[in-house]
């Protein structure tokens, strides 16, 4: 179940990229399942049922790049096909 | 967290990964630049100029390797099969896997594969620091 603030915070990036802070980030990534693990310097976004989906976030900026906001978006995607893929194949 | 782990992240993280450096804006509308490796897909940081950038994903790059380490995944090779230690790449692969990557090390400096892989990271650490300190 995905929860209903990571999906309008979702749609609100594919609509702008710029305004996004880190905590928005990390409502999207765990509201779709994501974790977040902490590294020395910065922390890991993985999916555990796919960890070839994986994001860095620093946790030395407070603003982040809009690349951030484009690499979320294209790792909910692909996440969302990946989902489907196993969904059609088991019907 | 394991410290011959973080050796070894290090180590790999250490490799000639290609860098590419993009101008970006942060979410407050400031220029920024964000440095990443293709290679490694997601791996990038970013800093108010280019070498601040490229600092900042040389330590991104270690928490990323370390992860793949962690979740034993293979750690995709440098596409230019070259590294900063002077190792020689697997010229028939363009990734290889921790454990692929430990047993050719560990036979270059005569590890026993007996040994339990934990072990044998600190023994390949403490062979490291003795190449570095030579």
């Amino acid at each position: 179940m995905v929860s209903k603030a990571a999906i309008k915070i979702l749609e609100g990036m594919r609509r702008s990229k710029g305004g996004w802070r880190r905590k928005d980030f990390d409502t999207v990534y765990l509201g779709f399942g994501f974790i977040i693990t902490p590294g020395r310097s910065h922390d890991i976004v993985k999916h555990p049922d796919f960890p070839q989906l994986r994001d860095t976030l620093p946790r030395h900026a407070k603003e982040l790049g809009k690349v951030y906001v484009s690499r979320t978006i294209e790792l909910i995607d692909r996440l969302n096909k990946l989902k489907g893929e196993i969904e059609a194949s088991d019907e | 967290m394991s410290e011959g782990r973080w050796a070894l992240a290090e180590k790999l993280a250490a490799r000639m990964y290609d860098i590419v450096v993009l101008h970006d804006e942060a979410s407050d509308g400031t220029p920024i630049y964000v440095a990443l490796n293709p290679e490694l897909a997601g791996c990038k940081s970013q800093g108010d100029t280019v070498e601040e950038a490229i600092a900042n994903l040389n330590d991104a790059r270690i928490d990323y390797i370390y992860s793949l380490l962690e979740d034993e995944l293979p750690i995709p090779y440098p596409e230019t099969k070259s590294t900063a230690t002077g190792n020689k790449a697997n010229s028939s692969s363009a990734v290889i896997s921790f454990e692929t990557w430990l047993r050719d090390e560990s036979a270059e400096r005569e590890v026993g594969m007996d040994v339990p892989t934990e072990t044998r990271v600190i023994l390949l650490e403490g062979a490291l620091r003795a190449t570095k300190a030579m």
